[in-house]
């Protein structure tokens, strides 16, 4: 269905994806990686928005670029919430429908099917400059199944949304899956991955880290140690307290405090805390540098000086 | 799938048509441009009142409304559309790029034209006490046709500053050249509307400036859509 070739794509002289190879055969399938790692980019490139600097790539084995009438059969949600905010929700997927090569007499119903899959049948008639996130999310998705795609694309669709909307929003794209629609969704974040999906490609600094399923990637990210910096007045009494804790795999000592390398992170910040509380110890503040992916991702491709 | 089929060039530009005119008399476009048509017929009511006023003097200041109006409606409106990322829903429907642009001009050339023509008709009736001929009116429409394809293209260029750019490009380099005397004026676009209006003495027929105008409608209708083609999101 998608086939990506050796494909690279740069801006300028930033890079996007590099020499990015993977095959694409149906059903969900999340893209996971830090921001700016390259998912956005292959999301425009099957989308059709544009051209690889190099290698090749396929949608149902034509170049969406250049070929006008594959784009039909791909439905394309931007990560972005820019739309035309002057009209209202149904306006909006109406145009969207149009040009996506529903008829002007059915353009209207097809508008108003897609809005109510998403649950925006109540707002349709407003405008979408007084939508909330959540709401434009789920106009955005609208426009993108109001044609009847069978390839979607959702350029992290999560976004900022609520808790209860996300979990609604999820239900409604596993609908459009159970339906027999190929879904790619992008995200940062593993745990909104894993509530669509077990099948993910892991994109990081351009290129396609691992593929496959997400219990194993999973596995590989619990096992990264977690580092946690703590700044106080008594930093040697609290090594004390960890240094023979089983899930301490090294401490460090800064400047104004220490650098606690763990692998049972909730473990690790009970001890602290009884540490902290039984040597009245003053904490001028406690961090942790690995709460983003990125961190993990890098643990992962091993540019972490070795701490694996 | 289902049975809907691509949608044809004219269908894309009709629809794209249809979107520009809802978002631009939801805007605020219109009214100011409104207000800047009003221009020249404030000028004729104060200067025809006081010492009274020839007609190629207000014309000249249609012109230079008809330089800020076009920009104003096509580039800002390409512009915005480029810079705001919008053209991401666009590009990926299955429509080709240059109806996005015929779309535009569809609704925005008429608009505009019809405030300039207007605003020309107001100032001439209030100046001398009645409506203005056929042929200036002709050569200010053919004009908002060729100064909006003219921002059109320099809005693909560089679309972040499109109207400034295209406004600074009328009034600091295509109107200074139409008064040289030479033959580089002939690629100016509001010297080719003064000569076609026929409100000043020349020799030049209607054909010159005709054959002018439709070249530089050529090269920047060109730009625009080998520009816009190429464009990636």
């Amino acid at each position: 269905m998608v086939q990506v070739d050796n494909c690279s794509k740069w801006y300028g002289h930033v890079l996007g994806i590099s020499d990015v190879s993977w095959t694409l055969r149906g059903g969900i399938v999340g893209l996971l990686g830090p921001n700016g790692a390259g998912k956005s980019t292959l999301m425009k490139l099957m989308a059709g928005l544009m051209r690889p600097s190099r290698g090749s790539l396929a949608v149902y084995g034509k170049n969406p670029f250049e070929d006008v009438a594959v784009r039909r059969r791909i439905g394309y949600a931007p990560e972005h919430e820019k739309t035309w905010d002057e009209l209202t929700a149904l306006e909006l997927v109406t145009v969207m429908a149009k040009l996506a090569g529903v008829p002007s007499n059915r353009a209207t119903t097809a508008a108003k099917d897609a809005i109510a899959q998403m649950g925006m049948t109540d707002a349709m008639h407003r405008r979408v400059k007084g939508f909330s996130k959540g709401m434009r999310q789920r106009t955005k998705l609208a426009t993108a199944i109001a044609h009847d795609p069978d390839f979607i694309l959702l350029d992290e669709p999560l976004t900022g949304v609520d808790p209860i909307a996300r979990v609604d929003i999820v239900e409604r794209i596993r609908k459009l899956a159970d339906a027999g629609k190929t879904i790619v969704v992008s995200s940062h974040v593993l745990y909104e991955i894993e509530a669509l999906t077990s099948e993910i490609v892991v994109v990081y600094r351009g290129q396609v880290l691992a593929e496959g399923n997400v219990y194993e990637i999973r596995k590989l990210i619990d096992r990264h140690p977690h580092r946690i910096r703590i700044e106080c007045d008594q930093p040697r009494q609290v090594a004390a307290a960890l240094a023979t804790a089983d899930h301490v795999a090294r401490i460090v000592f800064e400047r104004h405090g220490i650098l606690i390398e763990t692998r049972d992170p909730d473990r690790c910040y009970d001890q602290l805390a009884a540490a902290v509380l039984d040597g009245h110890i003053a904490v001028s503040a406690l961090s942790s540098p690995d709460n983003n992916l990125g961190a993990v991702f890098e643990y992962l491709t091993g540019n972490d000086q070795g701490r694996r | 799938m289902s049975d809907h089929r691509v949608p044809s060039a004219l269908d894309s530009t009709l629809t794209m048509a249809g979107l520009t005119l809802k978002r631009l008399l939801r805007g605020r476009a219109v009214y100011v441009a409104l207000l800047i048509a009003l221009l020249p017929v404030v000028y004729a009511g104060a200067m025809g009142g006081a010492r009274g006023i020839a007609g190629d003097e207000i014309f000249v200041f249609e012109v230079l409304v008809s330089a800020l109006l076009a920009p104003m409606f096509v580039a800002s409106s390409i512009g915005e559309e480029i810079e705001d990322r919008t053209t991401t829903y666009l590009w990926s429907r299955p429509i080709p790029r240059w109806s996005i642009i015929a779309g535009k001009l569809l609704t925005l050339v008429p608009i505009a034209t019809l405030v300039v023509l207007a605003s020309w008709a107001l100032s001439a009736q209030i100046a001398w006490h009645t409506f203005p001929d056929a042929r200036p009116c002709l050569a200010l429409a053919l004009g908002v046709l060729v100064l909006s394809i003219v921002s059109a293209g320099i809005a693909s260029l560089a679309p972040r500053h499109g109207m400034a750019l295209t406004i600074c490009y009328i009034l600091f380099f295509d109107s200074p050249l139409g008064i040289l005397p030479a033959t580089l004026r002939e690629l100016s676009v509001t010297h080719q509307i003064r000569a076609l209006s026929g409100l000043w003495p020349t020799e030049i027929g209607l054909t010159s400036p005709l054959i002018a105008l439709g070249i530089l409608t050529t090269v920047y209708g060109t730009i625009a859509s080998l520009r816009i083609r190429k464009l990636e999101a």
